[in-house]
Parts: C-alpha cells; structure tokens; sequence
C-alpha cells in the first residue's frame, strides 16, 4: 500500500517469486542454447547468435501465454492467487526477454550493411506480409506496459485508465500470435511448432473467452434496486468475517462484508487494481483484498493509517432477515 | 518512404519528446502531481522515466492540471469497472476471431507454397 | 462453518497458506520442468540448415580471370566459377569495377554449400591484385542460351545461403537477405529436385544485368520464377523481369 514510493515494496514472496521467473528463463535459455551448441552439430549446426534469437524469443512468448493465463485462471481458482500477486514482474521479465531477442535479430540480421539496422529489419523489401513489423508492434506494446508498471502510474493514471491501457496487451498478444506463423512457422516445417501455437492459442483464447463469459453473465444477471435498496438476499448466508458480492443491474459490485457480528456493505473495487474485495477475507480487523492484500475496515472502507486508500460504503439495514444495501453511496453504515 | 519507415521516425520523434518531457517531469513534477512521491529516490525517479517518456502526453496533463489545483492528484475511486470488463471480454472476442483468421491464412500459405514447390521438382 | 477460513486467503504480505503450499509445491516444479521439456522440444524440432562452409583463420588467394558483369565472378584457374562478395552484406562490384576480363589474385575466404562457391574477399587495396601482361586478354565467353523456363524455389542472398548464416534462408532470415541482396551481394534463386539435389541461379534482368534493387523485395518466401536460362560457363543465370517473379501460394 503506498506511503511513499519505493524502487518495489519488497517482501519474501515477490522475491521468491522473482527468483523462480529468472531461473525459469534460466532453465529455458539455458537448455536451449547449451543443447543447441553442445548437439547441433555439422548439418544441423546453428549459428550461435540465431540459436540465442531463438532461445529469447520463444522464451517470450512461453512467458507471455503464462502471463496471460494467470489472470483468467486466478478467477476460476484462488489457488492461483499467489501467481497474480506479483505477475507485473513476470510481465516486465517477458518484455526484457523479447527486449533481448528483439536486439539480436535487429543486430544480427539488420546490422553490416548499407542501411539503418532497425529499419533494415522492421521493414525489409519484401512482397509477403510484415511479420516482422508486427514483432515489433507487440515489442512497443510490452514496452509501454512494462515502463507504466510502477505503482505510481497506477494510482495516478487512476486504475480505470491504467487497465485500460493494459489491456492492449491482447494486441500485442495477436501480434506475436501472427509474428510467428507469418514468420517462423512459414519456412520450420516441424509440425511441433504449429501444434504448440495452435494449443498456445487455443489455451490463452479459450480461458479468456470462458472467464469473460462468466463475468458478463454475472453482470447481466445484476439486482436491480426497489425504492434505492438492493436486496443482498439471507442476511445469515455471510458468515463471520467473509463477504459476499452482489452485483447490481447497472454492473457496480458491492462487497456485504460480516465483522464483529455486523454486516456492511462497501465497493467491491479495490482503489489500488480493481480487485475483487469481495472475494477477500476479513483479517486484522480489514477486509484484504485477495489480489495484492489492500485493508479496508469493513464498516468504514477506509485503509488502517497510514495508509490512505478508501472506497465508498453503502448502507445496511436488514429487513425479514434479507440484507438490504442502499443503491446510493456514503452515509452511516 | 514507406509507410512503416514514416511511423519509425514519427515513433522516434515521440520518444524523444517524451524524454525531453520526462526529464523534468521525474524531477519535479512528480512531487507536485503526487505527495506520495516526496522524498522519492533517483532509482524511483529512473524507474518512472520510461513511463513518462512513453506517455507523456497524458503526464502534461496531470502535471497541468497538479498546477492548476496548486495540489496533487486527487484520489479517485476505482468504480465503474463494468466498462471494463465488458471491453477486456470483447477485446478477447475480436482477438481471438484475428488470431484465428490469421492463423488459417498463414497455415493456407505455408501449405500452398509447400505444395507448389514439391510439385515443380523434376 | 465455526472455524475461521481466513488461513485460505492468500496475501502476499503473509506466511503462505497451507492449501497454495501445497499447491506451489507441485505446480512450480512442473512448470519448470515444462519449460525446459519445451526448450528441448523446440530446439530439437528446428530444420537443419544444410552443409555449409566458411572458412576462417588466414585468408587464402585464388587465381583467375574477372567478370563485372551480371554479378562479380572469378573464373578460376582451375576452372570453376566463384563468386565475389565483401565483407559484411555488401557486394564487391566497386571493388572490381575496371577489372572485367582481366587476370588476378584475389586474397579472401571462401564459403561453399554444395558446389557453389563464394569469396569473401579482404580488406585492402592488396587483396586484389592484377597480374596478367596482356589487357583484356580474356574475352568474355559468349552467354548461351538454354530457352525460357519456369521454376520454382527460393530467392537466396548468395552470401548467407552459401555459409555466412546458419541458416541463410527461410522467412525468419528474410530482412538480412533482403538488406545483403539490396547492398549487391548476388540474388540466386536455388531449387531442389524430388531428392533434394539443388541447382543455383543467378538471377539477372532482361538485359544481363544486375537486379539487386527489385530482387531484394522477393527473398525469404517460394517463388516462381519465369525467364531466359543462360549458361555463363561455369554458372547458370535467369534472365528475369519484375513481372516474371511471383509469389507461391497466397490463393493462386
């Protein structure tokens, strides 16, 4: 939570969790390189600069479908929740990847000759379609992606213009999808690559699609308010320290959350990403957010000081044992 | 010159806006948009530099805006999220009808060629 | 629902419960082992890019008679056809320009793929050396032609193809081959038969001569290509106009 801006608020999991990233592309890049040089030989050699293009830059990509994948697999399961948590360093570690891969094909291919080496490989003569432009479209992408990750950009772009910004990474996403098969995959005739971009795809699309379809449907099926109250259905189906979410006809959530016996009522958005507080627990007294452990106090919505985060709370008042929220925000819970 | 060779240079011309305006806008700028930022270290500053270089047109504006109010960015509420989510499943929809339309022709032509060339072969 | 669940809430900040322990400590292993099974994987299912040689070390002189045009050639002593390049991915015609039919030593390193020959010639005024006594003593032999053809293959940047690159084809190769073949090095159209025996092509214009600017936009991806076979001795050569060069596939 932010008091004062830090490199990155480093605690034991996000260390960890860095630490397994790079050792991840350590392990890739390392079995890539060091088999290729160690048994490619003769017909078969590659020259080293090209097998380290390789090795970076499908490396990226196994990276970018884990990155994606996360997200839609954290909603289905919170098992998956601690994946999430510090997914924007897996996020810039793919970019600097790609950086990497980028930086070779550029020096490799484009340099040693009479133009300049970035235009020389981005836009070649050419009659077939650009793919290597579109590698390049999908590397500024993760760039801009990857320079706006500080949670300063977050809160002061506001989390609305910051997801929405984030979200071009679907983009970048199909132009990596098509820098391959317009590149590569047109002259490896291996069937293996074509099957992996295939399931790759089909994995990324598919997950997506699924979980976007539940959260639509959730938001289609959203309460609609009698008289500026929304009814949250049993006041007794919230149990001591969980939260329930309810969705409203106009697609707000609201977290009903039980403390000390007492049930309120705040937003269900997270003022730091947007997370789903609803889906939280109530632990110190707060209600944590399951995605990177914002506090709110339940009754209050604002965060434990120093901490300055708030969300708007509604009020609850419980009626023939139905839990009714008011439409309209503020006042006394 | 070609298109492509137009957008590197109006690309090149931004970024180097954006590092002209980035600059003094990790400098000082940020304490004035955000007190969260006071006593911000260099390396925080280095770290907010791309960011700023890259989206420069928006840290104008928040930086004007910071001047005008004579005070930081007020905090907003992160409500309305409907927008979107209903704009990152749609942009999941249109993806993935692209990457599959895209994914077919690039398979046709590999195929096609394939077979042309194993059917000139003497 | 007495006892309290918060245990299965995972916050960052927080000891991990024991449900994402248990959890982590199956899907992390696998993942890792995933990914370095998919290194294998896709290192093992690359294409061989095919014998190629280059020789390195010190550079070694070859003999012969020059040839400017279509593409800068030396006509050995001992009779095979070599082509000329410059270092990096630039053709070596300032370098040969005044030298056409006359005898010399050239000083390089060579790159071989399957018969055909190119030089890399060195830096320095002495790398090409005019040692013949009569001028022009060396007529160019008449071009022959062999009729008009179709094929079909790869448009290749002589250079890269012949050893500079493995591999120095294909579309991942494509912007390096257009960028050699734009700064002069020779366009060669390469086939292969039914057993995968390759024939080479230099690829020239209607008129003999060179093609670099148009032919670079072609390399990298199958192509037809429809014109005039010409046996140079030693080297065959299409001649070709723009619109006798197509692309394969693409809805024809």
């Amino acid at each position: 939570m932010s008091v004062g801006y830090r490199l990155v608020q480093w605690n034991r999991h996000k260390r960890v969790y860095d630490a397994i990233a790079i050792g991840a592309v350590a392990i890739y890049v390392g079995v890539f390189v060091g088999g290729g040089l160690l048994l490619l030989r003769g017909d078969r050699a590659v020259s080293a600069p090209i097998l380290a293009m390789r090795a970076l830059g499908t490396c990226a990509i196994v990276l970018l479908h884990i990155v994606l994948c996360i997200g839609p697999l954290a909603r289905i399961s919170p098992l998956f929740a601690p994946l999430l948590y510090n997914r924007r360093h897996l996020g810039v570690l793919t970019f600097l990847v790609a950086l990497l891969h980028a930086t070779l094909a550029i020096g490799f291919y484009g340099a040693f000759g009479e133009r300049n080496p970035i235009a020389a490989v981005v836009n070649p003569a050419r009659s077939a379609p650009p793919y290597e432009a579109f590698g390049f479209g999908a590397l500024l992408i993760l760039f801009v992606m990857a320079a706006t990750s500080h949670d300063f950009w977050l809160k002061n772009l506001s989390p609305r213009v910051w997801k929405a910004i984030h979200l071009a990474v679907i983009g970048a996403y199909a132009l990596v999808v098509m820098h391959v098969a317009w590149g590569a995959l047109q002259s490896e005739a291996s069937p293996v690559y074509t099957i992996l971009l295939l399931a790759g795809a089909a994995t990324v699309c598919g997950l997506h699609l699924f979980a976007g379809w539940r959260e639509t449907l959730r938001d289609l099926r959203g309460v609609r308010p009698i008289d500026g109250w929304i009814d949250a259905g049993p006041a007794d189906a919230v149990t001591e320290g969980r939260a329930a979410v309810v969705t409203v006809h106009n697609g707000e959530r609201i977290a009903l959350v039980r403390h000390e016996g007492r049930l309120c009522a705040m937003s269900n958005v997270c003022a730091h990403q947007g997370g789903p507080l609803g889906e939280g627990r109530v632990i110190d007294g707060c209600l944590t957010c399951p995605w990177h452990g914002y506090q709110y106090g339940p009754c209050s919505g604002g965060s434990p000081p120093p901490f300055t985060e708030r969300v708007p709370t509604h009020r609850v008042r419980i009626e023939n044992g139905r839990a009714k929220i008011e439409a309209a925000e503020g006042g006394e819970p | 010159m070609s298109p492509i060779a137009w957008i590197l240079w109006l690309l090149l011309a931004y970024l180097a806006v954006g590092v002209a305006v980035g600059i003094p806008f990790v400098a000082r700028g940020v304490d004035r948009v955000d007190h969260a930022a006071h006593g911000a270290s260099r390396w925080v500053r280095l770290l907010l530099l791309p960011g700023a270089a890259a989206l420069w047109p928006i840290v104008l504006a928040l930086w004007f805006a910071a001047v005008q109010r004579a005070g930081p960015t007020p905090a907003r509420f992160a409500r309305g999220m409907r927008p979107l989510r209903l704009a990152h499943a749609l942009a999941w929809a249109v993806a993935a009808v692209v990457i599959a339309a895209g994914l077919a022709g690039a398979l046709r032509q590999r195929a096609q060629s394939t077979a042309a060339i194993s059917e000139a072969a003497p | 629902m007495t006892e309290p669940r918060e245990d299965r809430l995972y916050v960052g900040y927080l000891p991990l419960p024991w449900g994402h322990s248990r959890f982590l400590r199956v899907f992390i292993p696998c993942t890792l082992w995933a990914m370095a099974l998919l290194a294998a994987l896709m290192l093992w299912s690359m294409r061989a890019p095919g014998p190629t040689l280059w020789e390195t070390g010190d550079a070694r002189e070859w003999r012969g008679v020059l040839r400017e045009r279509p593409y800068p050639l030396l006509e050995a002593d001992d009779g095979a056809a070599i082509l000329l390049v410059e270092l990096g991915k630039r053709g070596a015609q300032q370098r040969v320009a005044g030298l056409d039919g006359r005898r010399v030593r050239i000083r390089g390193w060579l790159l071989e793929r399957e018969g055909r020959r190119i030089v890399e010639i060195d830096e320095g005024d002495s790398a090409i050396e005019v040692d013949d006594a009569a001028l022009g003593a060396h007529p160019r032999p008449t071009p022959r032609s062999l009729g008009t053809v179709t094929l079909r293959g790869e448009i290749m940047d002589a250079k890269c193809y012949l050893g500079a690159m493995r591999p120095g084809d294909g579309m991942g190769h494509r912007a390096c081959a257009a960028l050699c073949v734009g700064g002069g090095i020779p366009p060669m159209l390469v086939t292969r038969d039914s057993a995968g025996r390759p024939s080479f092509h230099l690829v020239t214009g209607a008129a003999g001569e060179p093609v670099n600017a148009w032919a670079a936009a072609w390399v990298g991806e199958p192509v037809e290509v429809t014109g005039e076979a010409i046996d140079l001795g030693g080297v065959s050569a299409l001649r070709v106009t723009p619109s006798g060069v197509r692309r394969l596939g693409a809805g024809q």
